[in-house]
């Protein structure tokens, strides 16, 4: 790996995904035709309306599902199941219950087969860089909901993935936490830039970190439009915001995605966005 | 963990209670049976039961007939419990063999366990061999029903993120799969521990010629309720330490739980 030329493009062609739903004799169509592409070590969030298919996408790029129609290909390689070139960050935070932040953040090298001897100063430096040096054989339940999104975190950046998904992975936190996590993600993906795909319905925050943004439609979700935020680097989340093109970044998208919502919204209402 | 004062100093009450309640019940009984309120032929009396156990513990006989009944219920428990676990993870990892012995499995576990001892005993004789599958029959279906549940239960999030995280089939069951059902087995464990004990006497009540349930069974057919009660009481001792002993365990192993239950 060299550090210089970053790796991780992905491409989006024609994607559609469906499901069947047994129970209603239907097939339900989370996303469709949807093509777009993230450069390798560009920074690019996805926003929409609740229901259109955000994590689905997500997941057909992890290669969790496989996929309904088109293709997703990872610096030019179909994706054709799990790729451990990759890390997610999920939206509830998944990390292990039963082991200790230390046990938890190494879990990947040990899966990868990096031997202990090897893999101690990496957890170390992580658990430092995250802020929680002294939590180290604390178990989940013992810690805050920010700690636990940093262990989570730091879980996938410990085995330096080229590519990293994140599906809302600060939803769930309080805004001051939320603006801190945000400022640590943007000086983490500045040591090292690797891609990012970020899902949010959050459109500030979307615009607080991103290079580029993907708007899409209320389901099933299809691309409406892509905007280049053009805002400097480095950031910072809370200072950005006062940036005179921010307001009218903000306003410019919101315009696109508000129908969405609003129709997102009434269908779900309606029971028929799933 | 995190006991406040407040419960602490109700807990020491509730022992209080829980003492005197038992204070009272037998010297109710005793002097009932004293009085002539009640025939002692049919109740027997606290005393007499002390002096029968005493004699009985000072004699080793009934340490010879406990360390049966025991033998008999621990190796039944980790046999039925092995293959509860074992079946269990095949039917979770194999959704076919879950279709198809799915009745099956509801059958057989609705079906009566006790009819089936003196079937049992004819197949396998007097001996250790037919307790051991009673018990078998007993604890596996607990056991098997917690850990499929336990598998099917287990969070899909946490399953993809140890997929994304470079997990192999192995890694998955020793580091996902296991602990998650782990906990769902440990909830039942104190259930099928009592199925064993039960599986074990009722098996030796209805033909053997040694353990607990033959105490019983013989001081019955002598119209001796002494013999009989004394036995009951033996078994609940039993039951009370080895519950107790789970108890720790269970907390031993939950470790990572929020608060234990």
């Amino acid at each position: 790996m060299i550090p210089d030329v970053p790796t991780g493009n992905i491409v989006l062609e024609h994607v559609t995904q469906r499901f069947a739903l047994p129970r209603e004799r239907r097939e339900f169509t989370a996303v469709e035709n949807v093509s777009f592409e993230v450069a390798a070590g560009e920074f690019v969030s996805i926003v929409g309306p609740s229901g259109c298919g955000k994590s689905t996408l997500l997941g057909l790029i992890a290669g969790l599902a496989p996929i309904t129609d088109g293709h997703v290909t990872i610096d030019g390689q179909p994706v054709t199941g799990v790729n451990p070139r990759l890390g997610f960050v999920f939206q509830r935070d998944a990390i292990f219950p039963w082991k200790t932040v230390t046990q938890n953040v190494g879990l990947p090298l040990l899966f990868r087969g990096v031997d202990a001897a090897a893999a101690a100063p990496r957890v170390a430096d992580w658990i430092a860089r995250i802020g929680l040096t002294g939590f180290e054989r604390y178990h989940p339940h013992q810690l805050s909901g920010g700690m636990r999104k940093r262990v989570a975190l730091a879980m996938t950046m410990v085995y330096e993935p080229e590519i990293v998904l994140m599906d809302e992975p600060f939803g769930a936190l309080d805004v001051q936490t939320r603006n801190l996590m945000e400022n640590d993600l943007l000086e983490i993906w500045a040591q090292r830039r690797r891609t990012v795909v970020f899902v949010t319905h959050d459109l500030e925050e979307a615009i607080a970190l991103s290079d580029r943004i993907v708007v899409m439609t209320a389901s099933p979700g299809r691309v409406k439009s892509v905007y280049t935020t053009g805002l400097p680097r480095p950031r910072s989340v809370t200072e950005i915001r006062f940036h005179p093109d921010f307001g009218r970044l903000y306003e410019t998208i919101w315009k696109d995605l508000k129908d969405e919502v609003r129709l997102g919204y009434e269908r779900s209402r309606q029971g028929l966005a799933g | 963990m995190a006991t406040s004062g407040a419960a602490r100093v109700s807990r020491a009450e509730i022992h209080v209670w829980r003492v005197a309640l038992l204070g009272a019940f037998l010297l109710l009984w005793e002097v009932a049976t004293r009085r002539g309120w009640v025939d002692p032929f049919f109740v027997s009396q606290p005393t007499v039961l002390a002096v029968q156990i005493f004699d009985w513990v000072r004699s080793g006989f009934i340490v010879r007939h406990l360390v049966v009944t025991l033998q008999e219920t621990i190796i039944g428990f980790l046999l039925g419990t092995l293959l509860g676990v074992a079946v269990g993870f095949a039917f979770a990892q194999w959704q076919t063999l879950a279709l198809v012995f799915d009745p099956l499995m509801v059958a057989l576990n609705a079906m009566p366990r006790v009819v089936l001892a003196p079937l049992f005993i004819l197949w396998f004789g007097l001996g250790l061999v037919s307790k051991v599958v009673m018990v078998i029959s007993l604890v596996f279906f607990v056991v098997f029903f917690s850990t499929y549940t336990g598998i099917r239960e287990v969070d899909r999030d946490l399953v993809n993120n140890a997929r994304i995280l470079g997990a192999r089939p192995g890694h998955l069951i020793r580091h996902v799969l296991l602990p998650s059902a782990l906990t769902w087995i440990f909830s039942s464990l104190r259930t099928s521990v009592g199925f064993a004990l039960i599986g074990a006497v009722v098996g030796e009540y209805l033909g053997s010629h040694e353990g607990m349930g033959y105490v019983i069974s013989y001081a019955e057919s002598m119209f001796n309720a002494t013999g009989v009660l004394a036995g009951l009481l033996v078994l609940m001792a039993a039951v009370i330490a080895i519950d107790l002993g789970l108890r720790r365990l269970d907390a031993r192993f939950s470790y990572w739980k929020p608060v234990a239950k």
